[in-house]
């Protein structure tokens, strides 16, 4: 071998590796690991998504909805349900549309055990071994507290079959340091998967997940908490499965086979979702799926909810989701138009 | 779309061919051999007559590093558990397996090894067993000194994960699932000539069929230049291309593709050959990066035994 042969072959290993630099450029936009392309959470331009106001027939209804099939009826309750009066209706064959036609059903939700002047707030319902089950967050006054109300914890309140009415036990299963794990409930096969989403920075909310048999709901000790990659009894080694969320609503949409999470940012005005292909995710990045409309809500209002329903004439990759307008101006939902502060339903594409 | 349907479509009635094909060969070739015949040489190298040490395949079975854009290693065997030549033909037992290390993010702290990339670590796995025939004498007579060409059927697993959750690629509509991975029959044709004195050209077509995943078909075509300049170091040049033609009714997945060329020179020595590379690659990545599509241009170093 030559020298002038060496010289050859290392002068061109040498220049191609330095064209080389070894760098990577994409080729399409399918991917952004900052989460925020693609109609991501930064996405403000998503297109405004009026829908129709849910219950239509009910004047004072505020508040985003949660729901729940009970035998050929649907169960619609208003996150406001434990302060308005008649904030919880069965609704036979709810539709995109909202021309549903809802039985009031007055107040359901029984006193806490607990503290008799304690607030039972709904979070979410989910169908146990034996009958619906509600979470809800249980306050108590503390004029030292934003808004005069402290939360104290976590709780259960299985359905009574006869009286229709959500029963709180005689323990809570989290204190309020806890992630509020039943913000979103959710039945895959035996098992229940509780969300709970904790506010981790200005603006922003980590949420983590608990399952438990759908027996066994109202046993806090039969809960497991994931830890980013199995199950464990530990509640302090619960790892956060999405970061920089809301209050997230999760449901299983069949014709997709995936678990899509729907929430609004805190104090947001834009739905965004997640998909995963298993409750506890990894969980794509976010996507903006639509605006709320807050225009008649005034000046500082913001969207809250994102919950899904099960509701007919929702088209093939598509799901139905409320929400409603909230906010801190003072009298602003009492002053104002109610209509603008009543839930309404949206259909939109999922991501 | 229509392709993954067509490709469905015809995968049985493929396979079913090929897989008569090269019974009828191995047939043909044994008949009139007497069993004393045979020259039975265990555990004889690689899994093939024609190396596939140089390609530029990510699924090729060769142990190596990739120092950026992602710091990737891969550990890999490719031997014949058993060579049996007779009557101017060599079958080839083998078994090949690699397991690839990948970090999800490019770039690196201090040193470009695995667990010093950034991002969480991405593996798979993939183990093969085959059965190829080179039909040794007809070669020569066609193809020169050199010359090679063989048939081969594999069948093999892949599998794709991730260590720890904070790897967030979850699928959007449109994407691959799973990585990409799952259990499949690989049926190839490869050649080699040598147009020069000291240079030969290969190449390789083969279909990847899957049983079971998100792809039904993975059809590839690859070839390259071996330069035997001098004793030691041999300049290497090959292509890459294959298309994953999925299932679309599995997250409404859209097709994808890779392709890839890569230069290198082969030190060659007695315990095998080292070849610092450099790769240039578009199109779809490999195990959880299978919905990434990018152009990536790579450096790195590769190791085979054999």
């Amino acid at each position: 071998m030559r020298p002038s042969d060496f010289a050859v072959v290392a002068a061109s290993l040498g220049v191609a590796v330095l064209f080389a630099s070894a760098c990577v450029v994409k080729l399409d936009h399918e991917f952004d690991s900052s989460g925020t392309a693609d109609g991501g959470e930064s996405n403000a331009d998503a297109a405004v998504a009026a829908g129709c106001r849910a219950l239509p027939g009910v004047a004072s209804l505020t508040g985003d909805l949660r729901s729940i099939a009970i035998g050929d009826d649907t169960l619609f309750l208003s996150e406001h349900a434990s302060s308005i009066d008649g904030a919880a209706f069965l609704v036979r064959a709810p539709g995109a549309d909202c021309a549903w036609t809802a039985t009031p059903l007055g107040d359901v939700i029984d006193p806490s055990p607990i503290r008799a002047d304690a607030i039972v707030a709904p979070m979410d319902l989910v169908a146990t071994d034996t009958t619906v089950a509600l979470y809800y967050t249980l306050y108590v006054p503390d004029s030292s507290a934003a808004f005069g109300i402290r939360s104290i914890g976590i709780g259960l309140a299985p359905r009574d079959a006869m009286t229709g009415h959500f029963v709180p036990t005689n323990e809570l299963l989290w204190s309020a340091d806890r992630a509020p794990y039943g913000g979103s409930a959710l039945r895959v096969g035996d098992l229940v998967y509780v969300y709970g989403c904790v506010t981790s920075g200005f603006l922003a909310d980590d949420c983590y997940v608990a399952r438990v048999s759908a027996s066994s709901v109202a046993s806090v000790a039969a809960y497991a908490y994931f830890d980013g990659s199995r199950w464990t009894a530990n509640a302090d080694a619960s790892a956060a499965i999405v970061q920089s969320a809301g209050s997230a609503n999760v449901r299983y949409d069949a014709a997709s086979a995936r678990f899509v999470m729907t929430y609004v940012p805190p104090l947001a005005s834009t739905i965004v979702a997640r998909t995963a292909f298993a409750p506890e995710g990894p969980w794509s990045v976010p996507t903006a799926l639509a605006s709320c409309d807050l225009a008649a809500a005034g000046a500082g209002a913001f969207c809250a909810g994102a919950h899904q329903h099960a509701v007919a004439g929702v088209p093939r990759g598509s799901v139905a989701v409320t929400y409603a307008a909230a906010t801190f101006t003072p009298g602003g939902g009492s002053s104002g138009p109610m209509d603008a502060f009543a839930p309404r339903l949206v259909v939109l594409p999922i991501p | 779309m229509g392709y993954s349907y067509f490709w469905s479509a015809v995968a049985p009635s493929r396979s079913s061919f090929v897989a008569a094909a090269l019974a009828a060969s191995l047939c043909f070739a044994s008949r009139g051999a007497r069993a004393d015949d045979a020259q039975v040489t265990w555990i004889p190298g690689s899994s093939r007559e024609i190396s596939r040490f140089v390609s530029a395949s990510r699924d090729a079975p060769v142990s190596g590093l990739v120092f950026g854009p992602r710091v990737r290693a891969t550990a890999a065997a490719d031997f014949a558990i058993v060579k049996i030549r007779f009557d101017g033909v060599a079958l080839r037992a083998g078994f090949d397996g690699l397991f690839d290390l990948e970090h999800a993010d490019t770039g690196y702290r201090g040193l470009p090894l695995p667990g010093r990339g950034n991002g969480p670590m991405l593996w798979r796995g993939m183990y093969r067993v085959s059965l190829a025939l080179s039909a040794e004498r007809l070669a020569r007579a066609w193809l020169g000194p050199r010359g090679a060409i063989e048939i081969a059927m594999t069948v093999g697993h892949e599998s794709d994960h991730v260590t720890g959750d904070t790897f967030d690629d979850a699928p959007r509509r449109g994407d691959i699932v799973a990585g990409g991975g799952g259990e499949f029959a690989i049926y190839e044709v490869a050649l080699r000539k040598p147009i020069a004195p000291k240079l030969d050209v290969w190449g390789r077509a083969q279909d990847r069929a899957y049983f079971r995943g998100p792809i039904f078909h993975a059809p590839g075509i690859e070839g390259g230049l071996r330069w035997r300049a001098w004793p030691h170091l041999w300049p290497t040049f090959s292509l890459f291309g294959e298309g994953l033609l999925v299932n679309p009714n599995l997250n409404g997945a859209k097709d994808g593709w890779f392709v890839a060329a890569l230069a290198g020179l082969a030190v060659r020595g007695a315990a095998g050959e080292l070849m610092p590379f450099v790769s240039t690659d578009a199109g779809n990545g490999k195990g959880l990066l299978i919905n990434r599509r990018e152009l990536r241009v790579s450096i790195g170093v590769r190791y085979a035994p054999f």
